[in-house]
């Protein structure tokens, strides 16, 4: 296979390129494609949040839906009935998705892998049960009508009603979220979750407390998680019982898949193709899951190392 | 010599069957035992109550002279008990560097920094290049561990083991399935480990030559039972230890 020298000063000019571009097309598209760059960043930062989990620690949530909801309904009910204050907003759901996700994944690691993947399915299943059901979350109706926030930074405060504000602070907490998974992969807990995903058994028999450490990254993980919902229903305006749905579990797991698990923009263009698969699925085809059985067929039998996987093979350069 | 271990009437059965029975063993500081037995002895099951990857029916463990028996196996890693296993134990995944890098950062209780890049700490740096030259895997530092030859994931698993500041080491059958040259090389290794980085070691093998040229004391396990200890001349010609082994000449 040729192998492509690949220049050092590459490793900055990338990153900062796309940033650029993101940056560039907040100010060209508008409308739906906006909506849908928006939609792609919250995706992108729910598929963060699962293959912190996943790849690095080797646990498979089918669950995560559990916490986007968290997320998304906290943000919809302090909109409602506290203050239209975004901080708060956010602050609230991660505190509500920390409680949920402390209780959930203090039981589920326990007891290993199968049964973490099947305890997270239906403690999510639980959860899309109460939402779908209770009088505070609007039953099947959901909450509809929910506004998009504002900033207030004491000095001034900034409105998020306009689609393109909107855009910027999502932009901005997706950047911080890239960080802050790029920090922990290379840092000595990432490592710590490396090594139990390996192995482990041979995890604890050198002195790793592995339930620990799962735990910890599971309520990372379902942080992440909890913010993509808190940003996505101000986006749509509007809280559905569909954010808890088993589908939306599966979301960022396609979207880890489709990019590559193992690489560390897999889940950013995973996040992107996966997106704007299904929303143009979605309008042409109407049964989006028709077309995307074949495609997770293709990718599993095929590409099973995603798509930057499969250019990171061939450009001799982990992406 | 102080004594580093002791086990004191272990039990363990799987149903009829009692893998271990009753045995009480004493370790001393700086000893290099061995215990030898035929397959199905319970040599391996006795390691596995030591470091609590099974917990014993009966029977209690002292490890400096306190008791370990209820502790969980991380914690007795960071008394400074570790491991190999038989059939070579590492993270596939990972390369030899990162490998041992995972027992540093441990021993150092350095698993929650989060924000600190790993490859950047000297210490732990010049710590994993270290183990790593003193098993032998110096120039496969950056090798994938999935990757290397039977006899260097024996190393690596080793290496991952000694990565622990360990200060009583056990090695299951660490020459297992090794060619005769690469089994003098473990052997001359594990000694240097005794001898140069003050590890206590206490190591299962089949193969008696490593057995008697290397071992300070000899222990032999025979259907779950002490049959025999001592040094390797007073086992050799022990009556019980040559009808274990069916007439077998050791």
């Amino acid at each position: 296979m040729g192998q492509i020298r690949w220049p050092k000063k590459l490793n900055k000019v990338i990153p900062a390129g796309v940033v650029a571009i993101l940056i560039l097309l907040g100010l060209l598209l508008r409308g739906y494609h906006l909506y849908l760059l928006n939609e792609i960043l919250i995706m992108a930062i729910f598929a963060y949040g699962f293959s912190l989990l996943f790849s690095h620690a080797g646990y498979l949530s089918f669950g995560h839906a559990a916490f986007y909801a968290s997320g998304g309904y906290t943000v919809a009910l302090m909109f409602k009935h506290v203050h239209d204050s975004t901080w708060l907003a956010l602050l609230a759901a991660l505190v509500v998705t920390a409680i949920v996700a402390g209780a959930i994944g203090f039981l589920s690691v326990r007891l290993g892998r199968i049964y973490f993947a099947l305890l997270t399915l239906g403690f999510a299943q639980m959860i899309f049960a109460v939402a779908f059901r209770s009088r505070f979350t609007g039953g099947d109706d959901g909450l509809p009508g929910i506004p998009a926030g504002s900033l207030d930074f004491g000095f001034s405060k900034i409105s998020l009603a306009s689609p393109v504000t909107y855009y910027y602070f999502t932009l901005v907490l997706f950047i911080l979220c890239v960080f802050i998974t790029w920090r922990i992969i290379h840092s000595p807990f990432g490592y710590t979750l490396r090594s139990i995903r390996d192995n482990p058994e041979r995890a604890t028999f050198i002195g790793i407390n592995v339930l620990k450490y799962a735990r910890i990254i599971f309520l990372i993980s379902a942080l992440f998680a909890g913010l993509a919902g808190a940003l996505f229903v101000p986006l749509t305006k509007y809280a559905s019982p569909a954010l808890a749905h088993f589908e939306t579990s599966g979301d960022p797991v396609m979207a880890c898949l489709i990019g590559g698990l193992y690489t560390f923009s897999g889940p950013f263009v995973g996040a992107a193709i996966y997106t704007v698969l299904k929303s143009y699925l979605m309008t042409a085809v109407g049964n989006y899951p028709l077309v995307m059985g074949p495609i997770l067929l293709v990718l599993v039998l095929f590409l099973r190392s995603g798509v930057m996987g499969f250019l990171s093979e061939r450009l001799g350069r982990s992406l | 010599m102080s004594e580093i271990l002791r086990t004191e009437g272990l039990m363990k059965s799987f149903g009829e069957l009692t893998a271990v029975n009753n045995v009480s063993l004493q370790v001393g500081k700086g000893e290099l035992l061995s215990i030898i037995g035929p397959n199905g002895a319970g040599k391996t099951t006795f390691f596995n109550l030591i470091s609590r990857k099974l917990k014993p029916d009966r029977g209690k463990v002292f490890f400096e002279g306190e008791d370990i028996s209820g502790l969980s196996p991380h914690k007795i890693v960071s008394l400074g008990i570790t491991r190999s296993f038989q059939i070579s134990s590492y993270f596939p995944r990972l390369t030899c560097f990162e490998n041992v890098m995972s027992s540093i950062i441990t021993v150092k209780k350095r698993n929650l920094r989060m924000f600190s890049k790993a490859k950047d700490y000297v210490d732990i740096r010049e710590e994993v290049s270290r183990v790593l030259e003193r098993v032998g895997l110096g120039d496969k530092s950056d090798q994938v561990a999935a990757m290397l030859a039977h006899g260097d994931r024996k190393r690596l698993d080793l290496a991952v083991a000694l990565g622990c500041h360990p200060k009583l080491m056990l090695l299951d059958e660490p020459t297992c399935g090794m060619s005769p040259e690469e089994t003098d090389a473990i052997s001359k290794l594990i000694q240097e480990i005794r001898d140069e980085e003050k590890v206590t070691i206490v190591f299962t093998e089949h193969d008696m030559r490593v057995v008697f040229s290397i071992s300070d004391r000899i222990t032999v396990l025979h259907q779950g039972e002490i049959i025999a200890s001592g040094k390797p001349d007073e086992v050799r010609d022990n009556k019980d230890v040559i009808e274990a082994y069916l007439g077998e000449e050791i």
